[in-house]
């Protein structure tokens, strides 16, 4: 009799889990638009971000939402479980076609990978917007994003200049593999080129995460002496080196330029760890891929590629920025 | 002295995990049902259906096989690299191929021939295997040209009608399943007749409960466990070409994680981590509750981080369901034979 009382707890336990999670998970409802004075959203969206354990991809949504409360878009905002696994991506893009939705927004993390799911969403007739990275093939509605060749120029400028164009630098690249990641090196190396006194001792990926930043800075530090500079595809691999740079005692010599903005960073900036930043701004990314995804539908002709403004912070503008934050 | 020898239960325990996570999502979830989710369901869960046979069968003869995840990415990144190259697919596949034999045949040698434990080597392997693929691919994704002669590697990843009639239909999609859910079907048949028609299950039961006693009734256990951690490897870099396949490109660190899944799966499945128990068919509804959890979830708009919790939760609840089956089990056995024995003293009594 225990035991089978045992069983039923047991199976209770088991519906609790599942029905808490389907229901204490933000719902779709949340993005659906202002209850009452609306009516159902006239389109369903799908936006796949490369991973949800990122700052930079978290402010994405919140454009990304925003937009869809402003235009009543019913919007499922998604990433990968396996942060930056494109495979998982393409089976949240299968699931989005069999799902009958209108548009599908994906940040691909892998340009060359996503493109059977982007050529599958063409089979279906689902339009797809691209913000942030660029996919290699399959046709895209438009892309919108910093030009990310001209951030790395600038910031691998502001680099060589925060030398005074003379000494040793590093850089750790973004996922290899994804145009952002990519384009933001050849911009970095493309600055280097222009001064004949700066080196460029090394430069590898670590794959846009924090671990992986602390890691390879960790190597660095034991593989050279002297490094003036580093330089880094995004702010979370910064914020890793920063952390090997204190351990070994090197903060002061190095400079770290970085890209994107969050409480992180601005600390840093405030702080005298981080020399100069890039921002992207996010929130516009993902409100206006959403928004761009509403025109295409409505029946407007878009631009292939849409670049948005890159703007550099450092130390002189960085209160001017945290103000027009709030 | 028939009880003792349960290798083949008529129900995995699985099944009942499956069920109710099936039949629940199937009633909460209304796109559950929906054309093409069960077919793009099959396709998702493929890549681990395919590596959990081989994790089930690790299990069952005592080991367990953490290098399946490195495998995958070396092996499809020894492909990918061929291909790169302009070679041919036939190459390519042979390499992949042979790849993850030689990482199992490695791992069976020094588990059994060094006596290091299995969870030591087959970690160490992983990671060997997959530095070597970031040193193949020098961390960077491996791309090639199309070639007329690899044309085969781009149809694979369609499905198996729709190519033929061309233009996208829905109906179409429905009835038809791609290449790589085909793939892992005739896996499926083809370990499962291995396991259940040939000496293979026998002897990994036998190796699994007691690899000693197994090697004094007869059993070359060295060569039978070091085969069955080659099989293992095999079958991961079959998921590694389907992985290839799937993306027509490697990410280097594309097997990542997946020997986690892989284990989740046979566990659920009733394989018991001390081996000699367990069943294939419980490893593949294993993998089908994962994958059904997943998908339903997504089409739900759950936030990736309840996923997570859920599949953790539903790997301790069904594991409690698991011990409970068992325990009912015994005890309805141990009902059986208390009637024997009772009826045995009546009889002696007289």
């Amino acid at each position: 009799m225990k035991k089978i009382i045992s069983l039923i707890l047991v199976m209770a336990l088991a519906l609790v889990v599942f029905s808490g999670c389907v229901s204490k998970a933000p719902p779709v409802e949340d993005t659906a638009g202002n209850s009452g004075d609306t009516a159902a959203p006239k389109y369903k969206m799908t936006f796949i971000v490369k991973s949800m354990a990122a700052s930079f991809f978290l402010d994405v949504i919140e454009g990304a939402k925003a937009a869809a409360k402003d235009l009543n878009i019913e919007l499922n905002c998604v990433g990968p479980e396996t942060p930056f696994s494109v495979e998982e991506q393409i089976q949240i893009i299968e699931q989005s076609i069999t799902d009958g939705v209108d548009g599908v927004i994906v940040i691909p993390a892998d340009s060359e990978a996503i493109t059977t799911a982007i050529e599958k969403c063409n089979d279906a007739n689902i339009p797809v917007v691209t913000p942030n990275t660029k996919a290699n093939g399959g046709d895209v509605v438009t892309w919108i994003g910093a030009d990310n060749v001209e951030v790395g120029y600038t910031l691998g400028k502001i680099m060589c200049e925060s030398i005074n164009g003379k000494g040793n630098v590093v850089l750790l690249e973004g996922t290899p593999g994804n145009s952002t990641a990519e384009e933001r090196t050849e911009g970095y190396k493309k600055a280097i080129d222009e001064y004949p006194d700066v080196v460029l001792l090394d430069s590898q990926p670590a794959n846009f995460e924090r671990e992986a930043g602390m890691t390879l800075m960790e190597n660095f530090l034991q593989m050279y002496d002297n490094i003036d500079a580093c330089g880094s595809g995004n702010k979370d691999m910064t914020m890793g080196a920063i952390e090997a740079a204190k351990n070994a005692n090197r903060l002061e010599e190095i400079k770290f330029i970085t890209f994107d903005t969050d409480e992180d960073v601005i600390a840093g900036i405030q702080s005298g760890e981080v020399f100069a930043t890039g921002n992207q701004d996010p929130f516009s990314q993902g409100y206006l891929s959403v928004a761009a995804m509403f025109a295409h539908l409505g029946g407007c002709r878009l631009p292939s590629i849409m670049h948005l403004p890159m703007k550099v912070i450092d130390s002189t503008n960085i209160d001017d920025f945290v103000a027009s934050q709030n | 002295m028939k009880k003792e020898r349960r290798f083949n239960p008529s129900l995995p325990n699985s099944s009942y995990i499956f069920l109710i996570v099936f039949l629940f999502f199937g009633i909460t979830v209304e796109k559950f049902w929906s054309p093409g989710n069960l077919s793009t369901l099959l396709l998702q869960a493929s890549v681990l259906l395919t590596i959990a046979m081989g994790m089930a069968i690790v299990i069952m003869s005592g080991g367990v096989d953490l290098s399946v995840g490195g495998t995958i990415s070396l092996s499809a990144v020894v492909a990918g690299t061929i291909l790169k190259f302009g070679g041919h697919w036939i190459l390519a596949l042979l390499g992949a191929f042979a790849t993850g034999i030689v990482i199992g045949f490695l791992n069976g040698i020094v588990i059994q021939k060094m006596k290091v434990v299995p969870f030591i080597t087959t970690f160490g392997m992983a990671n060997i295997a997959q530095s070597l693929a970031n040193v193949i691919s020098q961390k960077r994704t491996v791309y090639w040209d199309q070639l007329a002669q690899n044309e085969i590697i781009k149809t694979l990843s369609g499905n198996i009608f729709s190519k033929q009639l061309g233009s996208y239909d829905l109906a179409v999609d429905v009835i038809s399943i791609s290449y790589i859910s085909l793939v892992s079907i005739l896996v499926m048949i083809a370990i499962n007749v291995a396991f259940k028609k040939t000496r293979l299950g026998v002897y990994v039961y036998a190796i699994g409960k007691d690899q000693e006693s197994a090697r004094l009734s007869g059993i070359k256990t060295d060569a039978w466990v070091t085969g069955v951690y080659m099989l293992s490897g095999f079958l991961a870099s079959i998921a590694g070409v389907m992985l290839l396949i799937r993306t027509q490109s490697v990410q280097p660190t594309l097997g990542e994680g997946l020997e986690f899944y892989a284990v989740v799966s046979a566990v659920l499945g009733g394989n018991s981590l001390k081996g000699g128990k367990g069943s294939i068919g419980g490893a593949i509804l294993g993998a089908f509750v994962l994958y059904t959890i997943r998908s339903a979830l997504t089409l739900e708009g759950v936030s990736t981080f309840w996923v997570l919790v859920t599949i953790g939760s539903v790997l301790i609840v069904g594991m409690v369901i698991n011990n409970l089956v068992d325990y009912f089990e015994r005890k309805a056995q141990l009902r059986v034979k208390l009637q024997q024995v009772e009826s045995g003293l009546a009889g002696g009594d007289k």
